[in-house]
This record gives structure tokens, C-alpha cells and sequence, in this order.
């Protein structure tokens, strides 16, 4: 079981002539089968603190724990853009995130294609495929290490509405299926409610403002009335908290 | 302090893959000199202690024999010669080149008619426009004022190409919409779009055209430092050939920073700076 | 389209419709590719006469003499000496070059050592290099050899230290938060995301490379092209010389069409052919 702790991190980036701090004294726990989502406006430390996990960044002072059985997590991270080699076909994408390259590994990138019905252009190039299939890779990659934890930040911005519509259905069939924790990072308050069982709210200049549960049943329609009342009173606190810009 | 269970990352693994764009050549200035100083250190022990002086002179030496040459009168005439034919030979290059290169970049035929003598041109090593120029033109100053309007031009044409194609047509048909006449669009649109092409057109082929000076003059030219650099070599006076090539060199960066660069800043004073 | 507009076309006579089609191919962009040499022929033709014939020579001459050398051997045998020394210089270049590049590239430092080296070799004029090699090593073939070295070096440089700096931040961000070995990542990372830049470095490296060699050869070597086409200006072979810088020329075209022009397609092969528009990453 993975298990998350952040205390009291804190990370300034020094510029020039000034700095900016990105998280300011941000702490919270989660564990098991979670789906956290990390949800703030533009620049409040969402990415930041989403980079700090996965070992891009290194904090300012606090600290920042993963672990999986006391062991230090493997950890998947599904970014923006796909970010995937253009110059190596699907499946060498697949293989070069993998830990080793031994027998099954291959059969394992191909299953978890098949996962995201991309099966059948695991020889392609990344440039031959549209925006949302090379994001579904992306999420295939992550998955296909099969990682104690998911990192997810805004993965289905970049997409349109009917892609991203279709993505969602399929993370969370698939993290339903593999039972890991995921951390998701979103400025869209419906897409955190619609795939979320907790909600952490950062705000501008990376405080930690509010740890809401969303105890609504899964699996979620995002038509459905429960979870457009909660994505209201979500919104409410975001304005009570004077987080969206008048 | 901050602990971190997290892993090490790659970024740390390949040190220099972490930082990013353009070093600024203000930062290390130490290093910077140290390079200097190494290698005007090691030419000049070698010179020194190493290598006779006909094979490799000292910096000293080489300073001593440029002194020598500035006090013995050679200079000036071999100066002013160069200078000459470069002024001529240039402004003839840079006029050629914006004429063809305002052409090709606006017609498509005329694109197609210059295309392969531009790529030739370019691409031909400078000697054999040396070699043909002395060959028809013998000992006279025609032969490196050709060789230069051949060599040169086209990398005036060039960038004037790229900049004729960098006129913004939305911003001239926006204008043509508003009723702005053809002059005003001219002068407001098309010349700044044109001009910092203009600038590096003038950069690139001085660049060029200045070596083929030399070049020329060393093979058949009647005067200039061509020729001095030539005697030098006939009669194996290294320090003598590296003196004149440094005047040349001066020369050539005294024109390009002080003329060249002052100019185009004085242009272009109003242009953002890349990384403010 | 207004009615009858297209049939304006169909009524005019036949002879005036195959004249017009005639001067829409002759005014095309591809014709003007051939008009231009012939325009060039014919105005040699025309201005040669006017000068003493010993001085500009003939086309007529000049092809003769083209011919000659190319069954003669001389051609060939010039070409292929020039090409070795091309090669030979050219290799230490892109050893030299590539390690340097690659420590500019990666520290601040090694490239604030070693950035007006690289600028001072761009620039250096190399007649001043040809003379130099020539006085430190005679009629050998050593000389041109140095000085491809030299004048390719700063652009094998240049290059390969720009392609270091260029490699994608967020691959390389992506690469370290799924911890993948360092080798993997120099090997399917760094290595192909450098073969453009390998390829700028050939490109004008050897351009420049060749440029130096040839000019080196005239002092520094008793063969090669570059010595043969001095030898026969200094013995007064006038149409020879043209017709060998006629084949300078073709050699130049051809280089630049079937050489650079495949390989870059080879190398370039997964681009996209339209150029797509990537999401930039929102910085958080």
C-alpha cells in the first residue's frame, strides 16, 4: 500500500531580482486507493509540488515522503504534453521507462497498450498520431511500470472536451483495475470531482487551503446532478476563499 | 534541511543537461581570460624556447615586426590600397546583391533564374574566384574589386531574400484595408521589417569580403597587404606574415565592431533585448 | 465565377491558346533554372571575343579542355587526393570537435574557456593558415590536412554544443522521473535529439573544410585540386583553368543535391511533414 506524506513543504525559486515562493508550508497525507486531486488556480504550486514527488525538484525545506511498504515508491508520472521520444516508435516509448528489459516486459508495454486501445500502433511514431492518442500512451507508460503511485498533472488539458471525456473513462476504469493511488493535478474543478474520492485546494502563492472527501458512489456521471452540486459548493469555496480573481 | 526519500534524478546524474539556454559570456569571465592568457602563455614559451623564429615567432617578436612596419612607411599605401578596393569592391557587392535579392525574393522567376548561381557562388571556394579574377584581369585593381562583388553578393542576396520574405503581409494588407497609401506602408512596414536583414546582409558579406581582398592581392593584385603578406612569404619571414595578418585582421575588426555594430545599434536602439 | 466566364477560354482560336501556354512554361520558375545557364553561355560567347582570347577563353575551348581532363585522369586523380585529405582532416575535426562541443555544451565554464577560440576560428582567415602549414610543413601532405582540422573544427564546435543545450528539458524531465539509466538516456534521448545539430556540424564543416584544403593546397602540396588548377594559371593554361572551376562548380552542385539532400531526408525520416503545433507547457 503507498502512502504519501508532505510536511511543511516549502520551496522558493530564486530569480534575478526577485523570488517566488511556490509552496509555502504545504502538509497532507494520503494513502491506499486513493485519487487525490491537487486543484488551484495558474501559479499556485500544483506542478511544483507534483514535481517534488517525483524527484524533478528538490524542496526548499519540509520534506516529502513516498513509500510502498516502507520501501522508497515507484512512481508514474503522466505530464501535459506526452512528452514521449518523437524519434522512437510507441512501443521503444513504452520500453524505455521500463526498470529492465527481461522477458515479460515487452508482453506488458503491449497489454497495457491494449488498455488504451492502442494495441495496434505500438510501430508508429509519435507524430503520426493525433494529440489525445499520444496522451493515452503517456498514460499507458506510466501505468505499464506498474508504479505504487499515479502522478497526473493536468494530463487532459491540452485536449478537446469529447477526447478528454473519453480519457477520464478510461483512468478510471484503469485505476479501479490496478487499485494504485493516484495524485491529479487539475485546474478543472468538475474533472476533480468527477474522478476524485479527495480534494486538497492549494492556493496562489502555494498554501494548503482546504482537504475536502468526496464521498459521492462511483462510478460518476458528470451529468449527474449529485456531482454538479458538488462541483457548485467546491467552486463556492474557492470564492469564499477569495481564490478566483473577481 | 530538507530530507527526501525521493529519487536521484538524471538531472543530477548528467550535471551539465540541467542548466538551459544561452550562456552569458559575462558569467566565468575568469575563465574566459584564463583561456586567453593560456594561450598567449604557451605561443609565447614556444616561441621563445621551442621553435626557431622563422617557424614560430613569439607574440613579441610578431609585436616588434608590426611596430617595425608601421614606423617603415610599407603600411600606409598597403592600407589605404586595401581599404580601396574593399570600399569599392563591397558597396558594388552590396548593391548587386539587395537588387537580386529584393528579385528573387519577390518573383518567383527570378527566384528560379538566380537560384543555382547564388548556391554555386556560395558554396565555390574563394580561390577560384581568386585564381579566375588575377588570371583575366591581371596585376590590377579590377581583380580583387570583381573577385569581391562575386564572392560577396551572395550572401548579401541571401539574407536580403529572408528579408524580403519577412515583410508582414497581414500587417500591409491591414493597412491596404485602412486605406494607407503605398509610400506610407513602404516607409512604416516593409523598411523596418527589411532592414535588420539589410544589417546582417552587411555583416556576412564583409565578412567574406575582405579575405578575398587579401587573397586576391596576394595572387596577382599590384598593391594592398595582400602583396606585402605575399613578399613576407616568398622570403619565409613568418613573424612578417603573421604581423601583416593581424593589421588585416585589425583592420577588419575595427571596421565590424566600431562602424558595423555602432550602426546597427543606433538603428535598432528601439528592439527588445532577447533575455531582458 | 460569373455564367459564361469559363467559357471565354474554349472560343478563342487554337493557335493563340498554344502561344499563350507557351509563354506561361517559358516564364515559369523551372524554365527560368535552364534560362539562366544559357543566358550565362550566351553572354560569354558574346563578351569573350571582346577581350584579348588568350585572357578569357572560349566556351568552345573550354569544353575542350574540360574533356581532356577527365580522360586524361587529371580530373579525377586531383579530386580524389583533395577528397582524401578532405576525409582524413575532417574525421580528427569531428573527434576533437564533439568532445569540446559536448564539454561546451554541458558546462558554463568549458564554453567561456573555449567561446572566442571558437569565434576566432570562424573568422581567421585561411589564406593566413594555408601560408602558415606551408612554411611549417613544406610540400607534404600534412599541411591541407591541418588545415581542414582547423577550419572545420569551430563548426563541428558550434554545432554539437548547441545541440547539447538543446535537448528537451521536458524529455529530460520525463526521463528522470521514471529514473531511466543514464546510458538509456544518452543513447535514445540525447544521441538522436542531436542529429540535426550532427548534421549542421557536417554540413558546414566540411563546406568550410574544403574551402581551406583547397586554398592550403595551392601552397602546401605538390597535388590535389587545388595545387592543379594553380599550376595551370602559373603555366598560362587559361581554358583549363576555367574548365577546372567549371568542375569546382558542378562538383558543388552535385554534393549539395544527391548528398545532403538524401541523407537530411534519411536522417529526418520520423518529422511530421507538416509542422504540428505542440501545447507549450503552462509553467506552474
Amino acid at each position: 500500500m503507498a502512502v504519501v506524506k508532505v510536511r511543511n513543504l516549502r520551496k522558493v525559486f530564486v530569480g534575478l531580482d526577485r523570488s517566488i515562493v511556490a509552496l509555502d508550508g504545504v502538509s497532507f497525507e494520503a494513502s491506499g486507493h486513493a485519487f487525490v486531486s491537487i486543484v488551484g488556480p495558474s501559479g499556485c504550486g500544483k506542478s511544483t509540488l507534483l514535481n517534488i514527488l517525483a524527484g524533478i525538484e528538490t524542496p526548499t525545506s519540509g520534506s516529502v515522503d513516498i513509500t510502498e511498504d516502507g520501501r522508497r515508491a515507484r512512481v508514474g508520472y503522466v505530464f501535459q504534453a506526452p512528452r514521449l521520444l518523437p524519434w522512437r516508435s510507441v512501443i521503444d516509448n513504452m520500453l524505455f521507462v521500463q526498470r529492465d528489459r527481461s522477458e515479460g516486459v515487452r508482453e506488458r508495454a503491449e497489454r497495457y497498450l491494449e488498455m488504451v486501445g492502442l494495441a495496434d500502433s505500438q510501430k508508429a511514431y509519435p507524430a503520426q498520431l493525433s494529440g489525445g492518442m499520444q496522451q493515452r500512451v503517456g498514460i499507458a507508460r506510466a501505468f505499464s511500470i506498474e508504479p505504487d503511485a499515479l502522478l497526473m498533472d493536468e494530463p487532459f488539458s491540452h485536449l478537446d472536451a469529447i477526447t478528454a471525456r473519453g480519457l477520464r473513462r478510461e483512468l478510471y476504469s484503469m485505476w479501479v483495475e490496478t487499485k494504485k493511488m493516484v495524485l491529479f493535478v487539475t485546474h478543472d474543478v468538475g474533472e476533480a470531482v468527477e474522478l476524485s474520492n479527495r480534494i486538497v485546494i492549494l492556493a496562489r502563492g502555494g498554501k494548503l487551503r482546504q482537504d475536502l472527501a468526496v464521498d459521492l458512489p462511483f462510478p460518476r456521471d458528470p451529468a449527474d446532478d449529485q456531482v454538479a452540486l458538488m462541483k457548485a459548493d467546491v467552486l463556492r469555496r474557492f470564492e469564499e476563499l477569495d481564490l478566483i480573481a473577481t | 534541511m530538507a530530507t527526501q526519500t525521493a529519487r536521484p534524478s538524471i538531472a543530477r546524474l548528467l550535471p551539465g543537461l540541467a542548466r538551459r539556454p544561452e550562456p552569458k559570456t559575462s558569467r566565468h569571465l575568469g575563465w574566459r581570460l584564463a583561456g586567453y592568457v593560456l594561450f598567449v602563455g604557451t605561443w609565447q614559451l614556444l616561441g621563445t624556447y621551442v621553435f626557431e623564429p622563422f617557424i614560430l615567432p613569439a607574440p613579441t617578436k610578431v609585436l616588434q615586426d608590426m611596430w617595425s612596419i608601421l614606423l617603415s612607411g610599407d603600411f600606409w599605401p598597403a592600407f589605404f590600397a586595401t581599404t580601396k578596393h574593399l570600399a569599392i569592391g563591397f558597396v558594388l557587392a552590396y548593391l548587386l546583391g539587395t537588387a537580386i535579392g529584393i528579385a528573387m525574393g519577390r518573383s518567383a522567376y527570378w527566384d528560379g533564374f538566380f537560384r543555382d548561381y547564388v548556391m554555386l557562388t556560395l558554396t565555390t571556394p574563394g580561390l577560384i574566384f581568386a585564381l579566375i579574377c588575377v588570371m583575366i584581369f591581371g596585376l590590377s585593381s579590377l581583380a580583387p574589386i570583381v573577385a569581391i562583388v562575386l564572392t560577396s553578393f551572395p550572401h548579401v542576396t541571401v539574407n536580403v531574400v529572408e528579408g524580403v520574405r519577412a515583410v508582414p503581409s497581414e500587417l500591409m494588407d491591414m493597412a491596404t484595408a485602412y486605406g494607407v497609401n503605398r509610400r506610407t506602408q513602404l516607409r512604416h512596414i516593409v523598411l523596418p521589417a527589411v532592414a535588420p536583414f539589410l544589417f546582417t546582409a552587411v555583416r556576412y558579406g564583409f565578412a567574406i569580403a575582405w579575405k578575398i581582398t587579401a587573397l586576391t592581392e596576394l595572387f596577382g593584385g599590384a598593391d594592398g597587404v595582400g602583396i606585402q603578406i605575399r613578399v613576407r612569404f616568398e622570403l619565409f619571414k613568418t613573424s612578417g606574415v603573421l604581423a601583416w595578418a593581424f593589421f588585416l585582421i585589425g583592420l577588419a575588426l575595427i571596421t565590424e565592431r566600431l562602424i558595423l555594430q555602432r550602426l546597427e545599434r543606433r538603428f535598432f536602439r528601439w528592439r527588445p533585448k532577447a533575455f531582458g | 465565377m460569373r455564367i459564361g466566364e469559363g467559357l471565354v477560354q474554349v472560343s478563342t482560336t487554337a493557335p493563340t491558346r498554344s502561344t499563350a501556354r507557351l509563354r506561361r512554361v517559358l516564364l515559369s520558375p523551372r524554365a527560368a533554372r535552364i534560362t539562366a545557364p544559357l543566358a550565362f553561355l550566351v553572354a560569354w560567347q558574346l563578351i569573350a571575343p571582346l577581350i584579348p582570347s588568350r585572357i578569357l577563353p572560349m566556351p568552345a575551348e573550354v569544353l575542350e579542355a574540360m574533356i581532356e581532363q577527365a580522360r586524361e585522369g587529371t580530373l579525377v586523380e586531383a579530386f580524389s587526393v583533395s577528397l582524401t585529405r578532405l576525409a582524413v582532416g575532417f574525421a580528427f575535426a569531428l573527434a576533437v570537435g564533439g568532445v569540446l562541443g559536448l564539454a561546451m555544451g554541458m558546462s558554463a565554464r568549458i564554453e567561456a574557456l573555449l567561446h572566442d577560440f571558437v569565434v576566432v576560428g570562424l573568422t581567421f582567415p585561411y589564406l593566413i593558415w594555408g601560408l602558415l602549414v606551408a612554411m611549417w610543413f613544406g610540400f607534404e601532405g600534412q599541411g591541407p590536412v591541418i588545415v581542414v582540422f582547423i577550419a572545420g573544427l569551430p563548426y563541428v564546435m558550434l554545432n554539437t554544443a548547441e545541440g547539447v543545450r538543446d535537448v528537451s528539458k521536458e524529455l529530460r524531465d520525463m526521463a528522470a522521473a521514471y529514473e531511466v539509466p543514464a546510458g538509456r538516456v544518452l543513447r535514445h534521448l540525447v544521441l538522436p535529439s542531436l542529429s540535426p545539430f550532427f548534421f549542421a556540424s557536417l554540413r558546414y564543416g566540411l563546406a568550410n573544410g574544403w574551402k581551406g584544403l583547397v586554398l592550403a593546397e595551392v601552397f602546401a602540396a605538390t597535388s590535389g585540386a587545388g595545387y592543379v588548377i594553380n599550376e595551370m594559371r602559373e603555366y598560362g593554361h587559361f581554358a583549363g583553368v576555367v574548365g577546372f572551376a567549371l568542375y569546382f562548380a558542378l562538383f558543388s552542385i552535385a554534393v549539395e543535391r544527391l548528398v545532403f539532400g538524401r541523407l537530411s531526408r534519411w536522417v529526418f525520416r520520423w518529422r511530421p511533414s507538416a509542422t504540428k503545433v505542440r501545447p507549450a507547457e503552462t509553467i506552474q
